[in-house]
């Protein structure tokens, strides 16, 4: 047909709106939904102090590293200090091959001290923490998060058991919550291991933060105590809560999702609504002929919707077709799965049902009120 | 069946007023073939539009089937050329991204009560009467400017309407096309009774009226 070709603009703009709108729902969609999840622990109390050891050699960097995390602990403000790789919202574990039962899979690996769970209030669900007495041990004591205990042993407890972890045996002694990098994060399955290199970061656990300055201060003065200059505190303010990172990728993540969205929607509307006007006042003739063969302005009004409904179908099928083909193949794993997939396939055909309808329904009205005989004459 | 009283036409502009039709009183009664003639420009066009209720007179009555139709809202308008009225231009008119069937369908497309199969079977009627049946599945574009117009009547006659307005309906066909289209009225007028009024610049095909109407300068001189 020659409408067909007439609306091929048409189509197509609604074909690549559909697919951004349904990135755009389908990703943020999952990371809303693990807004409401629960982290596992809690950053709210957690003070980041980041030290660069600049070109200290590792043995005596492993030596002030520790001089300053006692140090740190004897500031009677500060109830618990753990030295540290892993921080929630700024860096996060590396994948490690892990290996039970000749069963390999890939995990995360935290690499923390004994004191993370007690700074980060991160509760175990089965068995206990590490403690400096298991270093001694040949095995690497490791704590197991709990959606990897589910995902690799099943109904089994894996207290006890001995596992590989690139080859090296390692001592299953506890099982924590499930760790999530952020609020938006998806689950990371995961294990805790002590750690193997000197810490340049530390997580301290102080609720009584009334008097930054003077709880800087005393930090810095710790730092400055070990008796070396090499040591620096990296950040401008010495120390940075967690909960300041947190902020601050929430918003920068709210900031770019409205801006995308905001940007999208008024370029689509525009857009729309002008083919839309055009193609109507390339049609103005047949108007005229309808209204002229007895089609009163409310049959006018109804037809061009009605088309703009249809048009809006002919238009998103094709992208529907093909992000649920991406669903069902779990190409879009894991920044949406089936669920949100579908809600996402649902909302935003919605959205474009409906902004199609706004975009058709000025220049409907304005066909629906054209005086028929001078309608008739433009060709 | 059609009665005009003082009816006017005025266009104005910021300063220009152009009296299209001044005073005219016109009585067409029911199955009468009436032909309108006259130079370009002198109204005879746009007394067929305020006839067939697409443009509003300034002033003036209109009454058409003992029904006053002057103050009608434009959706008892629209419900009244798709009852009463037929309409057959100069250029066809017709849609051309519909087929020949379609086409002449359109006018029950928006009368209740009719069913799809009824409308294609009225279609149908009507194609057979202008001699089209075999062209149903056909586009506009794809027939000639007589075969067209034929279209144009059997779309005018598918609601079975009282009168027919025909704008120049030979207009843009050759002589034997021409003949063959107004033959068709004809037989139209003459078998079912339909009441037509033809504007028309062909003296010949006038003459095979009954009636003829001359206009000059907007007004009716004869």
């Amino acid at each position: 047909m020659n409408r067909k070709k007439q609306h091929f603009f048409l189509l197509l703009q609604l074909f690549v709106t559909f697919i951004a709108l349904f990135l755009c729902l389908g990703l943020n969609l999952k990371k809303l939904s693990n807004y409401f999840q629960p982290l596992g622990y809690r950053y709210e109390d957690a003070w980041l102090l980041e030290l660069d050891f600049q070109n200290m050699p590792a043995e005596e960097k492993s030596a002030y590293s520790q001089l300053i995390k006692d140090k740190l602990q004897s500031i009677k403000e500060i109830e618990l200090v753990s030295a540290t790789a892993v921080v929630p919202f700024q860096q996060w574990g590396k994948e490690e091959k892990i290996k039970y039962n000749k069963q390999s899979s890939l995990a995360l690996g935290f690499e923390v001290d004994e004191h993370y769970s007690g700074v980060l209030d991160l509760k175990l669900v089965e068995g206990r923490w590490f403690k400096p007495s298991d270093y001694a041990l040949n095995t690497i004591p490791v704590v197991l998060t709990k959606d990897l205990a589910e995902r690799d042993f099943k109904q089994e407890s894996p207290i006890g058991k001995t596992i590989l972890i690139a080859d090296q045996p390692a001592l299953v002694v506890g099982i924590s919550e499930t760790f999530r990098e952020n609020t938006a994060a998806n689950l990371s399955p995961g294990f805790f291991f002590p750690m193997q290199t000197p810490a340049t970061k530390y997580l301290l656990k102080s609720k009584n933060t009334d008097n930054f300055q003077l709880l800087e201060d005393k930090i810095r003065k710790a730092v400055g105590s070990v008796g070396t200059t090499e040591i620096l505190i990296r950040q401008n303010i010495s120390l940075s809560l967690v909960q300041k990172f947190a902020q601050k990728l929430d918003y920068i993540q709210l900031g770019i999702t409205l801006i995308v969205f905001s940007f999208l929607l008024i370029n689509v509307f525009l857009g729309i609504s002008g083919v839309f006007s055009y193609n109507l006042s390339k049609r103005k003739a047949e108007i005229g002929l309808r209204v002229i063969m007895g089609a009163s302005p409310a049959d006018i009004l109804k037809q061009f919707l009605g088309e703009s409904m249809v048009l809006t179908t002919l238009g998103i099928l094709p992208g529907v077709l093909i992000v649920t083909q991406l669903l069902i193949m779990q190409y879009l794993e894991p920044y949406t799965n089936g669920y949100y997939g579908a809600i996402s396939i649902g909302c935003s055909a919605l959205f474009i049902y409906i902004l199609m309808l706004s975009c058709a329904f000025y220049p409907s009205l304005k066909a629906a009120r054209l005086n028929p005989s001078d309608a008739l004459h433009e060709e | 069946m059609i009665h005009l009283s003082n009816i006017e036409k005025v266009y104005r502009t910021k300063t220009i007023e152009t009296i299209a039709l001044n005073n005219i009183n016109l009585n067409i009664n029911k199955g009468e073939f009436v032909a309108i003639m006259g130079p370009s420009g002198c109204g005879k066009s746009t007394l067929l539009n305020i006839m067939g209720l697409l443009d509003a007179p300034t002033r003036g009555s209109i009454v058409m089937d003992d029904q006053q139709v002057t103050a009608l809202s434009r959706k008892k308008l629209a419900l009244f050329r798709n009852l009463k009225l037929g309409f057959i231009f100069q250029s066809y008119h017709l849609i051309n991204d519909l087929s020949v069937i379609d086409n002449v369908e359109l006018p029950l497309l928006y009368r209740k009560g009719i069913s799809g199969t009824e409308r294609r079977k009225r279609a149908l009627e009507a194609l057979e009467k202008v001699g089209l049946s075999a062209r149903t599945k056909h586009y506009p574009n794809q027939l000639s400017g007589g075969q067209r117009q034929r279209v144009a009547i059997a779309r005018a006659i598918i609601g079975n309407p009282e009168i027919i307005l025909a704008d120049e309906p030979t207009g843009n066909l050759d002589s034997a096309m021409g003949e063959e289209v107004m033959n068709l009225m004809l037989h139209l007028n003459k078998t079912d009774g339909t009441t037509i009024v033809m504007v028309t610049h062909d003296e010949l095909m006038a003459k095979k009226t009954q009636r003829v109407i001359h206009f000059f300068d907007g007004q009716q001189v004869s």
